[in-house]
C-alpha cells in the first residue's frame, strides 16, 4: 500500500529534478552494465564443459614426472593409460584423444592443412555424448576408418554439399570415410576439434607396419601422447576409483622406468612417473599442467574479477548515495511531513530503500541494453565468443535479481539511514542542518574514489608503456621484412624446393626451414650431458636448416653457425645462451650431449656443440628465454616453416605478391599461408593486451565514476554553504574568493586523494612490471598523467557548478 | 483531553541556554477551541511540539487522553498520536511531489486502512472541503488558501480527536485567514478539540479561550465567548 505512494514520489521526484535523477541513473545502469559484463564473464569461464552430459563425472588423467632436474607436468598421458582405465573398477568408460598434428587432407574437392584435425578411440562419444546432428556415435564406432566433422568445418570444406560419405586421405597414409556431423564445440570447453578420425585405423596401419618404432607405442608407458578420459560408474567416487587406476598403472610404469634406466630405483631416482585426475570442469581453471588442448584461465583472474564486479557495484552504489543525498534539502520537507504525519523510522528506512532498489530495476534495463551494446568490444578485449545467442539471451534471471537487489540495497542504504534519523521539528521549524561528519564521510568517498580512477589509469599507461617496450624489445630475431611461411599442403621435398626457388629469384634475401617458428611451442627433449655428472636436462629442440639463423636474424655469442657443408654431419649442434648456461657449456672443453629417452628405439645420438646463439625468445618476455637445442633439419624431420627476410629492393606487399605467385605455380589451387615476425611479437603479448584494454575499460569507469562523484560533491558543499555564498555575493565578495572558501574542503579531499594515489599506483605497478623476465622504468609521467587528468576535472567542476550557483543567487 | 503540569524546556546553544518554555499548566477538555497567542520567541512552538507528542518536555508532565506521556519512546508517542491529533503548519508543509489526492492521503499510509477505505475517506474529505476538482494537482497549482486547506484537510481525513494548527493563517491574507479559520471552526463545531496557535491577537479572539505566553510563561488565561 505504501509502496505505490513511495514509487508516486520517486517518479515525481524524477520530473522535478530531471538533471541530477538522470545523471543518478545513467551512472547506476553504466555501474550495474560493468558489474554485469564481468560477472557474465566470470560466469563464462567457470561453467566450461557443462553442457556434456554427465560432464561432473568426467575425469581427465595427467601426468607429473621428473627427469633429472627437469618436472613433467602435462595434459597428455601414456596411451595404454586409457586401456588400463577401463580396466578399473567404477569405470564405466574410458576413452582418448590424440593430437593429429597438422595434416594434410584430401577430397575430391579440396586439399587442406587441418590443424584440428584429432584422433579418438571408436568409444569417444560414448564419453563424450555430443550432439550429433547427421549420422550417430554407433557409425563412428563400428567403422574404423570412419571420421566426423563438425558443422563449421564441414561448411569451411564442402560448402552445402552432404560431408556423409565423402573420402579424405591424410597425408597420402589413411584413408576415413566421413561418417557424421556433429555440432560445434562451444567455445567455453577445453575440447577443440574440426575432424576426429577413429584411432583404429591408424592402430591397423601400424601393425601391418613390422619396421615401424611405433608398433610398440601401445605398450610404451613412457611416451606421452595421448589425452586420456575415464568416465565414472554411478555410486563410486573419483577419489576411490582414481586410487586404484594409479596404483595399477604405476606398476607397470615402474616396470619399464627399471627396464629403461636399469640403475635408477623406481620411484625415487631421478626418473619418476606419475599421474593425476582432474574433472573437466575444472580443467579450464585449475588444470596445473602444460599441453592443455586450449589455453585456460586463471582462477586468480576469476577472483580478481568477482571483486572487481562487486568493487564496481559498491563504488556505483557509493555514487548513487552521494548524488541522493546532494541537494537533500528537497526531501527533508517530504520525510519530516510523513514524520509528523506518523511515519515510524522504519517506514522512511522501507520508503527510501524501495526507492533505491526501483531506481535499480530501472538502472537494470539501460544495463541491459548497454550489456548488448557493450559485448562486442568485451569479446574483443577479453580474447573470447560470448554471444548473444548463448547465455545472454537465457540470463540467469534470479542472478540479475539478487544483483540488482543486493545494488539497489547498498545504494539506498545511506539514504536510508541519514533521511530516517532527521528531526522532523528542526526541519518545519526550518532549523536542520547537516552536521560537518556528512561532509567528511562524503569527502572520505570522493578521495577513495578519486584514488582508485588514478591507480588504475596510472596502471593502465604503465600496461601500455610495457607493452609498447616489449613489442620493440630485442627477442633475439629481426622482424624487419621477415615473414614465416606456413608449409601449407606441400611435402618437405616441395618446401626445400619453393625455398630455393625463391631465393633464386631475388625475392628473398636469406630463408631457412624450421620446425618451429617463434611463437610455438618446440618438441621438449631429455638431453644428457656427457660429462662425468651425467645429467639429464629438458631442452625444448628444433630442427633446422643453414638458412634460418641468417634469415631470423640470430646473431652467435660463441662458435659459429651452421654452414652449407655442415648438412652431412648430422652430430653437429648449435645451442641457445640459455642452454648454455643450463648445461655449464665450456667452449674450451670438448662438451657433448645425448639425446635420452624413448624416441629412437635403437640409436643413440650424440651431438657436438659447434656455436652458441644469443637467446631467441620463442615465447613472450615473461620468463627468461627456454633452454634450446637447434639440431640440423635431417630428411626424417618434417618441416613447419620457412622464415624468409624479403629483399628490400622491392615494396613488401609487392614482394608477398611475387612469393604468393611462385607458390601458386607451385601449389595449383593452394594460398600461401603467412605472417610477419612482428605478428608473432604482438601475439606474444595479446594477453598483456587485453588486460591492458580492460584495465583502460575500468579506468574509464572509474573515472566516470569519480567525476559523477566529485559534482555529487560540489552540489552537496553548494547546498551546504549557500546561505554563506548568497550572503557574501550581496557584500560583493570576489567570485574567485567564495568558491575558493567553499570548494576549500573539495581540494583538500582531492589532494588527500593525490597523495595516498600516487605511492599506491608506483607501487602496484611496480608489482605487475615485476612478473616480467623484462620490463621497463617507468617515468614520472605516468603518474602525473592521471593527477593533471583529475587535478582538471576538479577545477572545472567546481568552476561550471560555483558559476552556476551564483549565476541562481543573482537571479 | 490534554493537560500539562510544570512544563519546562531548555535548549542549549553552544554557549547560551534558554528557557522555552516555565512551568506550563494547561488544561483543555473535550470540543474546546483554543488559542495559544505570544510573540515570536514566546515558547509557542515548543508548546506545540510539546502538545502534539511531537517533542518531550526536560520535566513537568503532560497527560493526552488520561495518559502520561512525557517520558514515553518515540515509537510509543507515534501510536498515541497516530489517527488522534491533525496537524496544521503557517508553510503548509504540503509534499511537493504528490497530488492532493495523495498528499491528504499520507497520514493514512501509516494507519491500518485497506485501499478502498481510504479512497472513501479522501473522497469524502475533498468534496466536504470543495477541493474535488484540484484532487489530481500538484501543490504548486494551487492558491496559498487551497494549499492550506489541503493541509487542513489532511489533518482531518482520519477524524482526530485533537488538531493543533500552527499560525495557520500565518502566510495568508486577511480574507484567506478568515476562510481558513471557518473552516477550522466548523472542524472543531463538529466535535474536534482545536488548539492553534498565533501572534495576532485578532486571530486568537475568534478562539474560545486565549491563552498568553510571554517568554514562556502563561501570563493570562481568558474566555472569550461560547461559540
Amino acid at each position: 500500500m505504501q509502496i505505490s505512494n513511495f514509487i508516486k514520489t520517486l517518479f515525481r521526484n524524477i520530473l522535478l529534478h530531471r538533471g541530477l535523477s538522470l545523471l543518478t541513473l545513467l551512472g547506476l545502469s553504466l555501474g550495474i552494465a560493468m558489474g554485469l559484463l564481468v560477472l557474465i564473464y566470470v560466469y563464462f569461464e567457470s561453467n566450461y564443459d557443462r553442457f556434456i552430459p554427465h560432464s561432473e563425472s568426467i575425469y581427465r588423467l595427467n601426468s607429473y614426472g621428473k627427469i633429472g632436474e627437469d618436472t613433467i607436468y602435462s595434459a597428455l598421458s601414456p596411451i595404454p593409460l586409457a586401456l588400463e582405465s577401463k580396466r578399473t573398477e567404477g569405470v564405466r568408460s574410458a576413452t582418448r584423444l590424440m593430437p593429429g598434428l597438422s595434416r594434410v587432407i584430401e577430397s575430391k574437392h579440396f586439399r587442406s592443412l587441418e590443424s584440428n584435425f584429432f584422433y579418438a578411440d571408436s568409444n569417444f562419444f560414448e564419453v563424450f555424448d555430443l550432439p550429433f546432428l547427421m549420422g550417430s556415435k554407433e557409425d563412428f564406432r563400428n567403422d574404423a576408418n570412419a571420421a566426423i566433422i563438425t558443422v563449421s568445418a564441414s561448411q569451411r570444406l564442402f560448402g552445402y554439399r552432404n560431408p556423409i560419405g565423402e573420402r579424405l586421405k591424410l597425408d597420402n597414409e589413411i584413408d576415413y570415410t566421413i561418417k557424421a556431423v556433429v555440432e560445434d564445440i562451444p567455445v567455453n570447453s577445453h575440447l577443440r576439434f574440426d575432424i576426429l578420425g577413429n584411432w583404429a585405423a591408424v592402430e591397423r596401419t601400424i601393425s601391418q607396419d613390422t619396421l615401424s618404432q611405433q608398433r610398440t607405442m601401445d605398450r610404451n608407458w613412457l611416451y606421452l601422447n595421448s589425452y586420456s578420459y575415464y568416465l565414472l560408474e554411478d555410486g563410486f567416487t573419483n577419489e576411490e576409483v582414481f586410487a586404484r587406476l594409479a596404483n595399477q598403472a604405476m606398476k607397470k610404469v615402474n616396470i619399464q622406468i627399471e627396464e629403461a634406466f636399469g640403475s635408477e630405483p623406481p620411484g625415487s631416482g631421478s626418473v619418476q612417473l606419475n599421474f593425476g585426475s582432474i574433472a573437466i570442469h575444472d580443467i579450464n581453471l585449475y588444470s596445473d599442467v602444460n599441453n592443455e588442448l586450449k589455453d585456460g584461465s586463471n582462477p586468480i583472474y576469476i577472483k580478481a574479477f568477482t571483486a572487481i564486479a562487486f568493487f564496481i557495484l559498491i563504488v556505483t552504489a557509493i555514487n548513487f548515495m552521494n548524488l541522493t543525498t546532494a541537494r537533500s534539502s528537497r526531501r527533508f520537507k517530504e520525510v519530516a511531513v510523513r514524520k509528523v504525519f506518523f511515519a515510524r523510522r522504519k517506514d522512511i528506512i522501507i520508503q527510501f530503500l524501495t526507492e533505491a532498489i526501483v531506481y535499480s530495476f530501472m538502472a537494470l534495463f539501460l544495463a541491459l541494453v548497454l550489456v548488448e551494446l557493450f559485448l562486442p568490444a568485451f569479446n574483443t578485449l577479453f580474447n573470447i565468443n560470448m554471444s548473444t545467442r548463448g547465455f545472454i539471451q537465457r540470463p540467469d534471471l534470479l542472478w540479475l535479481i539478487i544483483i540488482t537487489l543486493f545494488t539497489g540495497m547498498m545504494a539506498g542504504s545511506y539514504p536510508a539511514l541519514f533521511y530516517s534519523g532527521l528531526n522532523p521539528i528542526s526541519i518545519i521549524k526550518g532549523s536542520s542542518k547537516i552536521k560537518k561528519a556528512g561532509i567528511l564521510v562524503r569527502g572520505f568517498l570522493v578521495t577513495a574514489q578519486v584514488a582508485l580512477s588514478i591507480l588504475l589509469i596510472s596502471l593502465t599507461l604503465v600496461m601500455y608503456g610495457q607493452l609498447s617496450f616489449l613489442k620493440n624489445a630485442d627477442h633475439g630475431f629481426s622482424t624487419k621484412n621477415t615473414i614465416v611461411i606456413e608449409r601449407g599442403v606441400s611435402t618437405p621435398q616441395e618446401l626445400r624446393d619453393f625455398k630455393k626457388e625463391i631465393i633464386r629469384t631475388g625475392i628473398v634475401q636469406q630463408a631457412g626451414i624450421a620446425h618451429f617458428s617463434p611463437g610455438e611451442d618446440g618438441n621438449i627433449i631429455s638431453f644428457r650431458s656427457t660429462d662425468e655428472e651425467e645429467r639429464v636436462m629438458l631442452m625444448a629442440t628444433n630442427y633446422v636448416d643453414d638458412g634460418f639463423f641468417k634469415a631470423i636474424g640470430a646473431t652467435t655469442a660463441l662458435g659459429r653457425l651452421y654452414e652449407a657443408s655442415d648438412t652431412s654431419d648430422v652430430t653437429k649442434i648449435i645451442i641457445n645462451e640459455s642452454a648454455a648456461r643450463m648445461i655449464q657449456f665450456c667452449p674450451e672443453s670438448n662438451h657433448q650431449i645425448e639425446l635420452v629417452g624413448g624416441r629412437t628405439d635403437d640409436e643413440t645420438y650424440v651431438y657436438n656443440i659447434i656455436g652458441v646463439v644469443h637467446d631467441i625468445y620463442f615465447e613472450n618476455m615473461k620468463n627468461p628465454a627456454r633452454p634450446m637445442v637447434f639440431i640440423q633439419n635431417h630428411r626424417n624431420q618434417s618441416p613447419g616453416h620457412i622464415i624468409a627476410r624479403l629483399s628490400t629492393a622491392y615494396p613488401k606487399e609487392e614482394s608477398i605478391k611475387k612469393l604468393n605467385a611462385v607458390w601458386e605455380t607451385k601449389f595449383e589451387g593452394s594460398t600461401m599461408q603467412h605472417h610477419t615476425l612482428q605478428k608473432v611479437i604482438d601475439n606474444f603479448y595479446s594477453e598483456e593486451k587485453r588486460f591492458a584494454g580492460i584495465a583502460f575499460m575500468f579506468s574509464l569507469l572509474a573515472y566516470l565514476l569519480s567525476v559523477m562523484s566529485q559534482i555529487g560533491f560540489a552540489a552537496f558543499l553548494l547546498y551546504y554553504h549557500h546561505k554563506n555564498i548568497r550572503l557574501k555575493t550581496i557584500f560583493t565578495a570576489p567570485y574567485k574568493r567564495i568558491m575558493m572558501e567553499t570548494f576549500s574542503s573539495f581540494g583538500i579531499f582531492v589532494a588527500l586523494s593525490l597523495l595516498v594515489s600516487i605511492p599506491l599506483s608506483i607501487h602496484t605497478s611496480n608489482i605487475w612490471l615485476s612478473g616480467f623476465y623484462k620490463s621497463f622504468n617507468p617515468s614520472w609521467c605516468y603518474f602525473l598523467i592521471p593527477v593533471v587528468l583529475i587535478a582538471s576535472t576538479y577545477i572545472l567542476i567546481t568552476y561550471v557548478a560555483g558559476k552556476r550557483e551564483i549565476n541562481k543567487t543573482f537571479k | 483531553m490534554i493537560y500539562t503540569r510544570n512544563l519546562k524546556k531548555l535548549y542549549k546553544s553552544r554557549e547560551v541556554e534558554t528557557m522555552a518554555l516555565i512551568n506550563v499548566n494547561i488544561d483543555i477538555d473535550e470540543g474546546e477551541f483554543v488559542a495559544v497567542a505570544g510573540p515570536a520567541g514566546s515558547g509557542k512552538s515548543s508548546l506545540f511540539n510539546i502538545l502534539g507528542l511531537l517533542d518531550t518536555p526536560d520535566s513537568g508532565e503532560v497527560f493526552f487522553m488520561g495518559k502520561e506521556c512525557s517520558r514515553l519512546s518515540q515509537n510509543k508517542r507515534i501510536s498515541l498520536r497516530r489517527g488522534n491529533i491533525g496537524y496544521m503548519f503557517k508553510d503548509f508543509n504540503l509534499v511537493d511531489e504528490l497530488s492532493v489526492y495523495n498528499n491528504i492521503e499520507l497520514p493514512l499510509l501509516y494507519m491500518p486502512y485497506s485501499r478502498k477505505d481510504r479512497q472513501k475517506m479522501v473522497s469524502e474529505i475533498l468534496y466536504k472541503f470543495k477541493l474535488d476538482h484540484k484532487r489530481n494537482n500538484y501543490p504548486e497549482e494551487l492558491t496559498r488558501l487551497q494549499q492550506q486547506t489541503v493541509g487542513l484537510a489532511r489533518a482531518t481525513v482520519y477524524n482526530p480527536k485533537l488538531i493543533l494548527a500552527d499560525e495557520p493563517a500565518g502566510s495568508l491574507d486577511s480574507t484567506g485567514g478568515g476562510m481558513i479559520f471557518e473552516l477550522i471552526s466548523s472542524v472543531n463545531e463538529a466535535g474536534t478539540t482545536v488548539i492553534f496557535f498565533t501572534n495576532s491577537i485578532s486571530e486568537a479572539q475568534r478562539a474560545s479561550r486565549i491563552i498568553r505566553l510571554f517568554d514562556g510563561h502563561i501570563v493570562t488565561e481568558a474566555i472569550q465567548k461560547e461559540i
